[in-house]
């Protein structure tokens, strides 16, 4: 019995140990097998071409584990095998590859055709993939980028974005790029720039400069935008709708412009080097007459006046000037030929965690004006990041500097001059090589270079955000930048522009000094919070804005000099006065957020919002809220879609609705001030009233609405975009014109006035062909927009009655009907709308013209033939603009006028184009000429096709991850207009300042 | 979110900021007599600069002589100065906006300090009367000229926009009624003295000075003679024997006459109308007003300069000499001096008939020239002497000139022989195109445009 029970008793032991054990054995028992021995597997990932691929993710697909492939491509990973190693990477395919036992696994990984896959754009303050974005976001990244010769950022963006319309104001080096994204939305003329954000902190677009100090550029003076250098961009991102700009608040009304700088490679240390050289010329010459068929026309023009004795003064064609002579005044004047010269190197590496990035550019640039003007760049580029080794804690710090100097003259007169000096007016130079005065007849153009102008900028930005992610949903970051901007000015009137025989000594010279100086910085705190809950998968940023600028600047004017060569020093003036001395102190802050639920890839909610604060506004209206809902359906994912049209490889339907606002006006506005002048009176400085008061000015407000239909067929090789937006803009914060009997000409308030955008965009992006060797890709946008005055209160009674119509664009010009040439009297006509007997402005000036395109876009192509490539882009648009007539001087006058005006009235009972020539002894001429350039007859066709941008480039060796990369390029920029314009040029449309250049450089790039 | 909400709140005093260097608040600037006085050297300093007093060619010194019959047009290229001299102006020119602007902005000056001064609480009675009296006699100084320049305009009293961006034209009539009714008030108040002696503010003798032409432009003859009269007896005042030293700065016959830019520069016009090259390339005086001149009249040759070289002779005003910059400035712009008074006082006289006493005070001019008093005249004979005199005295003179013949009703007879292009309705300078489209209350146009 005993025996038994102990017999019993061992049984049970083992039975439970062999069941407890067979528990823990149950996995492998289920699973079928035991876990093979687990082995360090290893190999290299290249792409297609052999090119060894680092930063690839490979993941063991049982076990999870993971590792990243270093930067010549290899990696270790532990693994069984029979397991399944998953690669995947950014831009390439993703990869299931069987170990099969193998050791050492070589792996080639195919390039994502799709341009969605997982490209990240640059959303602000968050990122988004282009694919699952709700808003309207456009993105230039450095590849086009670096294929432009251009010193400003904003010429890279000309005809490849759509919504974006941007306009060079002048050929002269720094002159300014208008920039209207999705149109206009302000009344006021100066309330439409965009927000600029660099690397994150807000860039300030207004001009430091004294407006007396740069006249020789139109607009409003030297931008600050020229101080960024192109080719230290990574991308430039442009946020249109409200879902992107809501997080903006009070400042994204007018669209957000992103700038992000490179940054440092995770690879090999990398040296490259970049070279240009190139030619530049203007890009078109009006054809004007000759010197017999001008001195033909001012005969005739005072036989018609009934001036049988030609003035004194008609120097031209009373004797005193040789009528023999003939000079081409544009190709004298401006007809030289610039040069360009950039130099970039660039040292950047770091290895998995760490990356560095060094750069420095000079771009130097000369004119084609008779003088040596110069325009010299030089940037500056550090940025660093690093992320801790768990990975939780990320550090990326950047910082640029860019130093400007643009040598100019001093006022933009010679361009006027050259289109209309008389043919035969005197040479410009005596025998001795002295400045040809002819006995003081005429003021000799040359003389107007004696003028100078000479800006000085540099501008800092710097930049530090920290992120640490301690949970995996949960993180914290900040950014924190700084920047600062200098300018200094000076533009002199020296005594030598005057003919010597006046005895205008240098007692009578004038230096004007303009320094200025603008600091801010931004601090933005934000919590992320990023989970991920099965079949939905939660963002959600929270966040706070701090910033402030100030800024100030002088302006010295200095008068009266013993000797001009000291004319650059103000203690050597006999008199200096103080135009301008004022600082101004801005400051801002915010909170925002956003949350973005995503269900299965699907069906995606974006919510954003911001409070703003502000102290430009008075004290009662200091805050408001914005805020946006965005929504995407990615019906391409659905089941039935799949199914119904397989070629259909995406398909994303958007919808946005959401409000920005607008504070671009100025600081102090609401204050009721008096001011420093610059006159003096009794020793006294003179102290006028600033402005007219008004305290209770509010925000504009922007509401926007975008709709979008985004598809992509054949494994969306090609892409096509339909954009639908409509804006409305309301409570115009305007400068509201006044009547001088006011004593001023503005008064600051909001109008009860609406204006409203909308339009239509069109993108096209398509992989024609993609062979081995040979690649075709073309990029086509296409923009319809609308702008349109849809409500103002009592505009009649208003001082925009005669200036807006309801209806109509802003941008539109009240102008007379024109009745051409009256064949009875040879005079031109307008047309007597009221038909009252008398030409006024007010009742006859009702045709109304619309300045604003009608359609823009652009064309790009990109042709890759083993090692050369080719691009190409082409820029349209169809629009009416002022031409050639709409500042011209009275035809028969002493100017001379292009070849078209032979075209004239001669007798009663011709018909002609132009009336009779009169040398402006005749009022009835002059009137009906005067009323000439007020009529629809200067408005013409400015339509035009530029090929703005051709690149070729051929690529003699591959470089990483040996040996020395070397590419030859010959670049263009401007090269070829198709046009209908009666001007200089159709982007200017601007006879009073030098047209756009066109550009041919050669250049090089190594990289070792 | 609840720590989020408790920074917000902390830092909403984040956003007030202090407030700008280069301004002044309001409040500030009424409180101290320092800052008004800034606020008249600004007035005066425009009047200089850029205003219609201005002996540049924005003031109607230089435009209205061209208008009238003392100076031809010599420039090429000039279109603006042209339609001066041809009498062909548009309501777009940019010299008949800019009178109209600088005027109505200075007038806005002028009462801002009206109202500024008569709410600062301290201020000292005597300062607060002074500033008073003198920003009136400037709002109808300025008043004064634009009418005569435009005809019927609007007569601004307040500073409040709302008001001011509506306003009509008013007739000429309750415009003369205002200007009186400010320089009676301003002659209370203003007080004798002002700072120094060397005239630049003005004072209750230019505000009677002011006041005579006022009457005389009125036909108001008893009181123009009155108050003329008053400043030739008892201001101080003499004429100044010697010709040349008229208009120069320490002249004993100057009333008001406005500070320069800087110690050392002198006035607008000498810069602006001597001539030193030739072909002149501005303006010469006209053949009919160098003709004008009497045998023996020293006037033709003190205030008269030539310019000569091998391709002609050129005549230029010269009241103002000194062009260029000098140790310390000798000349300054004259606006109101003894010798129109003189002429007032003739005028008037002759008016009512006392021809005695309108000889001898027109003879005590004629005299300072070098011409034969004048003895035995009847009424008519006086009259026309006494207008030919004001134009051999104050040729080229803050638009005299024309004024003269537009109040006596000679414009039509004596400028369109004058001037080929002259007709009856350019008696008045159009209304600026802009200000009509801005504020349609102003309309009708002047007749003629």
């Amino acid at each position: 019995m005993k025996i038994v029970s102990i017999t019993l008793d061992r049984t049970y032991l083992l039975l439970s140990f062999y069941l407890f054990l067979s528990f823990l054995l149950s996995e492998q028992v289920v699973a079928g097998k035991l876990l093979p021995p687990q082995t360090m597997v290893s190999g290299v990932v290249m792409d297609t071409g052999g090119i060894p691929l680092a930063g690839v993710n490979i993941v063991v697909e049982s076990t999870q584990q993971g590792a990243i492939s270093d930067f010549d491509g290899s990696f270790e990973i532990v693994a069984g095998p029979d397991d399944v190693l998953f690669f995947s990477m950014v831009g390439f395919k993703s990869l299931s590859v069987p170990i099969l036992g193998k050791e050492v696994v070589m792996v080639q990984m195919e390039e994502d055709v799709t341009v969605l896959g997982e490209v990240v754009l640059n959303a602000g303050y968050y990122t988004v993939s282009e694919r699952e974005r709700t808003g309207s976001i456009e993105k230039v990244s450095t590849m086009d980028i670096e294929k432009q010769p251009i010193s400003n950022p904003l010429a890279a963006l000309q005809g490849r974005m759509a919504g974006v319309e941007i306009q060079q104001t002048s050929g002269f080096s720094g002159s300014n790029f208008n920039i209207r994204i999705r149109g206009r939305n302000s009344i006021r003329s100066q309330g439409n720039d965009p927000l600029y954000i660099v690397d994150g902190v807000p860039f300030s677009s207004s001009s430091l400069g004294d407006p007396s100090a740069s006249i020789t550029l139109p607009g409003s003076g030297m931008s600050p935008l020229n101080d960024l250098n192109p080719n230290d961009i990574e991308s430039i991102e442009i946020l249109k709708d409200a879902d992107a700009t809501a997080i903006y608040g009070s400042r994204g009304a007018n669209g957000v412009v992103l700038i992000t700088t490179k940054k440092g490679n995770h690879g090999k240390t990398e040296l490259e080097l970049n070279m240009l050289s190139g030619l530049g010329k203007v890009s078109n010459t009006m054809d004007l007459m000759g010197t017999s068929d001008y001195l033909a026309m001012r005969r005739e023009a005072y036989a018609n006046d009934g001036i049988l004795e030609y003035p004194s003064n008609a120097f031209e064609v009373n004797g005193t000037w040789n009528q023999d002579r003939y000079t081409d005044w544009q190709k004298e004047l401006f007809g030289r030929t610039a040069y360009l010269n950039t130099v970039q190197g660039s040292l950047s590496g770091g290895n998995q965690r760490t990356g560095f990035l060094i750069s420095g550019t000079y771009y130097g640039q000369t004119s084609v004006l008779p003088k040596d003007y110069k325009n010299d760049k030089i940037s500056g580029l550090a940025n660093l990041n690093h992320t801790s080794k768990d990975g939780r804690l990320e550090l990326q710090l950047s910082t640029q500097y860019v130093s400007n100097a643009n040598n100019l003259p001093g006022d933009a007169s010679l361009i006027a001059k050259a289109y209309s000096l008389a043919p035969n007016a005197p040479s410009l130079y005596n025998a001795d090589g002295s400045l040809n005065w002819e006995n003081s007849t005429w003021s000799n153009p040359l003389a107007r270079l004696e003028r100078k102008y000479l800006a000085n900028s540099s501008t800092l930005v710097s930049n530090f955000h920290w992120k640490y992610q301690p949970l995996r949903f949960l993180g914290f970051s900040a950014n924190m930048g700084y920047t600062e901007n200098h300018l200094k000015e000076f533009n002199s009137t020296p005594s030598t522009l005057y003919d010597p025989t006046f005895g205008i000594g240098p007692e009578f010279s004038i230096a004007l000094h303009n320094t200025g100086k603008s600091s801010s910085w931004i601090m933005e705190p934000q919590v992320h919070f990023d989970v991920d809950m099965g079949e939905i998968r939660l963002s959600a940023l929270a966040g706070l804005s701090f910033q402030e600028r100030k800024s100030g600047r002088k302006a010295l004017m200095g008068f009266g000099f013993s000797n001009n060569a000291l004319i650059e020093n103000l203690a050597a003036a006999s008199d200096v006065t103080v135009r301008t001395d004022r600082s101004e102190q801005y400051r801002y802050q915010a909170v925002f957020g956003r949350v973005n639920l995503n269900h299965k890839g699907k069906y995606i909610l974006n919510l954003t919002g911001r409070r703003d604060g502000s102290s430009r506004f008075g004290p009662e209206k200091r805050f408001a809220n914005f805020g946006a809902i965005g929504t995407a359906w990615i019906f391409s994912e659905e089941g039935f879609v799949a199914q119904w049209v397989p070629w259909l490889s995406y398909g994303k339907l958007r919808a946005s609705y959401g409000t920005s606002g607008s504070d671009q006006i100025g600081d102090y506005q609401y204050l009721d001030t008096y001011s420093f002048g610059s006159q003096q009176y009794q020793g006294m400085t003179a102290l006028y009233p600033t402005r007219l008061f008004n305290p209770d000015f509010g925000w504009e407000e922007n509401r926007k609405l975008d709709i979008a239909l985004e598809l992509g067929f054949f494994n969306d090789r090609l892409l096509l975009n339909g954009n639908y937006y409509r804006n409305r803009s309301s409570n115009q914060l305007v400068g509201i014109p006044l009547p001088a009997t006011t004593g001023f000409g503005t008064l600051q308030g909001n109008l009860d006035a609406t204006v409203e955008n909308r339009g239509w965009e069109l993108e096209l992006h398509s992989i024609n062909v993609r062979t081995k060797n040979f690649e075709w890709s073309t990029d086509f946008n296409l923009t319809l927009p609308k702008t349109r005055l849809i409500a103002f209160d009592d505009l009649e009674g208003s001082t925009y009655a005669n200036q807006l119509v309801i209806g109509e664009p802003l941008n539109i010009a009240k102008v007379y009907g024109f009745d051409g040439v009256n064949s009875q009297t040879g005079l031109f006509e307008v047309i007597d709308h009221n038909g009252d007997g008398t030409i006024t402005a007010i009742e006859d000036r009702q045709t109304v013209k619309s300045l604003d395109p009608e359609y823009y876009g652009g064309l790009d192509n990109h042709i890759v033939y083993k090692r050369f490539s080719l691009d190409f882009l082409f820029q349209f648009t169809k629009q009416l603009g002022y031409n050639f007539w709409s500042s011209a001087p009275i035809v028969g006058g002493g100017s001379n006028q292009p070849i078209p005006v032979l075209d004239r009235w001669r007798g009663v009972g011709d018909s002609a184009k132009f009336q009779k020539f009169s040398s402006g002894g005749d009022p009835e001429a002059t009137q009906a000429f005067r009323n000439f350039t007020r009529s629809e007859a200067v408005i013409g066709d400015a339509s035009f096709i530029r090929l703005q941008n051709v690149s070729i480039s051929y690529r003699f060796a591959e470089g990483t991850p040996k040996g020395i990369g070397c590419e030859l390029f010959l670049r263009g920029q401007n090269l070829w207009t198709i046009t209908d314009y009666f001007g200089p040029d159709p982007e200017t449309r601007n006879r009073q300042t030098l047209p756009t250049l066109r550009f041919l450089s050669l250049g090089t790039r190594l990289t070792f | 979110m609840l720590t989020v909400s408790l920074i917000l709140i902390s830092c909403e005093s984040y956003l007030d900021i202090d407030p700008p260097t280069n301004q002044i608040v309001g409040e500030v600037v009424f409180s101290d007599q320092a800052t008004i006085e800034a606020g008249f050297a600004h007035i005066y300093s425009q009047f200089r600069e850029s205003a219609f007093p201005a002996g540049n060619p924005t003031g109607m010194t230089y435009l209205m002589g061209m208008y009238a019959d003392e100076m031809e047009y010599a420039a090429t290229n000039d279109l603006e100065a042209k339609s001066f001299y041809d009498n062909s102006l548009l309501p777009s020119n940019n010299s008949v906006q800019n009178l109209w602007n600088t005027g109505y902005s200075l007038i806005y000056a002028a009462n801002r300090i009206l109202e500024g001064v008569e709410n600062s609480p301290s201020l000292t009675e005597m300062d607060k009367d002074r500033f008073i009296g003198e920003a009136l006699f400037v709002r109808a100084y300025i008043h004064f000229n634009l009418t005569n320049l435009f005809g019927a305009i609007p007569y601004i009293t307040t500073t409040d926009y709302r008001i001011n961006m509506k306003v009509s034209k008013m007739e000429t009539a309750i415009i003369n009624e205002s200007i009186v009714k400010d320089l009676m008030r301003s002659k209370e108040l203003i007080g004798i003295s002002e700072t120094g002696i060397s005239h630049f503010r003005p004072n209750r003798w230019v505000v009677s000075a002011f006041l005579s032409r006022v009457y005389l432009y009125q036909g108001d003859w008893q009181s123009a003679l009155d108050e003329a009269q008053n400043v030739v007896l008892d201001s101080g005042s003499d004429l100044e024997p010697n010709l040349d030293d008229v208009f120069l700065g320490n002249s004993q016959e100057t009333l008001w006459q406005l500070d320069t830019r800087s110690p050392g520069t002198n006035t607008n016009e000498a810069y602006h109308f001597v001539v030193l090259s030739g072909p002149p390339n501005k303006a010469t005086l006209s053949q009919s007003l160098l003709e004008s001149f009497e045998e023996g009249d020293k006037r033709s040759v003190s205030w008269v300069g030539a310019f000569s070289n091998e391709s002609g002779t050129w005549y230029f005003p010269n009241k103002y000499k000194l062009y260029l910059v000098t140790e310390t400035t000798e000349e300054y712009s004259i606006l109101f001096r003894l010798s129109e008074q003189y002429l007032i006082v003739a005028e008037a006289s002759a008016q009512l008939g006392q021809i005695d006493q309108a000889l001898g005070y027109l003879n005590e001019i004629r005299g300072r020239a070098g011409l034969q008093p004048l003895e035995g005249l009847e009424q008519e004979a006086v009259m026309e002497a006494i207008l030919k005199e004001r134009r051999a005295e104050l040729f080229m003179e803050q638009a005299h000139r024309f004024f003269d013949l537009k109040r006596t009703g000679l414009a039509d007879a004596v400028l369109s022989s004058e001037k080929p292009f002259w007709e009856e309705t350019d008696i008045h300078l159009p209304i600026p195109e802009s200000e009509l489209l801005i504020n349609p209350n102003l309309l009708p146009q002047n007749e003629g445009y």
